[in-house]
């Protein structure tokens, strides 16, 4: 191999460098790290083979069937980006599951700006944007066994798409307007680091949000909130795709419970599902 | 709205006095009136209901449509939107007359892109599954019956 190659070839995820920069409190709420090359989807593997309470994750170097909302693919090509999926195993959580949705958003926000994206930002309930790109995403799943609440937290951001050749088809196959963690920051960043970063601050989300709820995310929301203010159009779900009604609103942030508030005329009116997008003037 | 339901509801309007009869079921609803100009509208488009629940119909009519299947029901937990398959491509968690044991997946139910696994807590055998995919159900509305 050329020395080139090698020094243009991606970082790959190393489980001993994303512990190492794990704090010694995550280390111990953490009951296991799996690195996996390939794999169908990170927050399927989670779901089926993490047992047991506490917090395990998983982070693979390409999906090949990634999700997004509605059966979407999230497309990320082979090391481009982080695709990280974390368990927890609640026996009693006594705030809406809907909230973990938001409050990990924040957490994701907050880590990005740390290193330097300040202008990160989300769109409800967790999409991760850039000026109106699309950055990163979360797609969350849940199941209830018995008297337990399994709970799976995905992210995806797009760190560098374009650090090989074979990846321009694949970013040209997503569908809406995105950017990667490179093009923002202008230089590249260590996947590991990253993948630490996102870990440490989810276990520290799981856990408040577990003892606290929305509360003390509210205000980060706020600040982080892209769409506030502006006038929305919300897609809603229905049974025949080419029927999908439309509501029109602005934009009010959310309630205690995460829902999207939207006014309506003179109606404030919250959504917990539903695509919503900035209408263009 | 199933077209058989609607053309009992037509046979009822006749054999009653009743000048018109308006029913909502999820996102669909249905208007019949005795008048010739507006005989059957469907859909209407209306706003779907979102966390409100939905009042029940009220309608004796509607009532004796709606008459509660015999089995044992799965409600939603939560409001959202109803997939029968973990995506579009591959086939459904369950089909009517499929046997389930207790614990498997029926369906999924999406809210603030949180995929919800619904689970079955009875063992049987699905006789009648009530929500359309990807439409948007309420809180406590029937989904299965299991027998």
């Amino acid at each position: 191999m050329l020395i080139s190659q090698i020094a243009n070839s991606p970082e790959l995820l190393n489980r001993i460098q994303i512990l190492g920069h794990l704090s010694e409190f995550t280390k111990t709420q953490l009951s296991q790290l799996v690195i996996l090359d390939v794999v169908d989807s990170t927050n399927r593997y989670a779901l089926e083979n993490f047992q047991g309470l506490g917090i395990s994750a998983c982070l693979a170097e390409f999906q090949t069937a990634g999700r997004g909302r509605q059966g979407r693919q999230w497309v990320s090509p082979d090391a481009g980006g982080i695709c990280l999926s974390l368990k927890q195993t609640y026996r009693d959580l006594p705030f809406p599951i809907g909230g973990v949705s938001i409050a990990s958003a924040v957490s994701v926000v907050k880590v990005l700006q740390a290193l330097g994206a300040s202008e990160v930002g989300v769109k409800w309930p967790n999409d991760i944007i850039w000026q109106g790109r699309k950055l990163g995403g979360l797609l969350l799943e849940s199941r209830t066994t018995g008297n337990l609440w399994e709970m799976v937290v995905g992210i995806g951001i797009n760190v560098n798409l374009s650090n090989d050749s074979g990846v321009q088809s694949v970013a040209l196959s997503i569908d809406q307007p995105w950017v990667d963690l490179y093009d923002v920051l202008g230089y590249p960043i260590s996947r590991n680091r990253l993948a630490a970063q996102l870990i440490e601050q989810e276990v520290q989300t799981l856990a408040d949000y577990s003892h606290n709820g929305l509360r003390a995310f509210m205000d980060d929301w706020q600040q982080f909130d892209k769409i506030y203010g502006q006038p929305v159009i919300l897609k809603m779900p229905s049974a025949k795709s080419e029927t999908q009604p439309e509501i029109e609103g602005v934009a009010c942030g959310i309630d205690e419970e995460g829902a999207l508030l939207l006014r309506i005329g003179h109606r404030l009116e919250r959504f917990v599902y539903g695509e919503v997008s900035v209408r263009k003037r | 709205m199933d077209i058989r339901k609607i053309r009992k509801l037509i046979q009822l309007i006749e054999s009653s006095g009743i000048a018109e009869i308006e029913i909502h079921e999820g996102e669909d609803s249905v208007r019949i009136s005795r008048y010739p100009s507006t005989t059957v509208t469907m859909p209407t488009a209306p706003l779907p209901h979102f966390m409100v629940p939905s009042a029940p119909p009220s309608s004796p009519l509607a009532a004796e449509v709606d008459t509660k299947p015999k089995g044992h029901i799965i409600r939603s937990p939560m409001v959202g939107t109803f997939y029968r398959a973990p995506s579009p491509t591959v086939k459904p968690f369950v089909e009517e007359g499929q046997k389930v044991n207790e614990g498997d997946t029926l369906c999924v139910i999406e809210a603030m892109k949180i995929l919800n696994q619904i689970t079955s807590d009875k063992a049987g055998t699905i006789t009648k599954i009530l929500a359309d995919n990807g439409a948007p159900v309420e809180y406590e509305q029937p989904l299965f019956v299991i027998e």
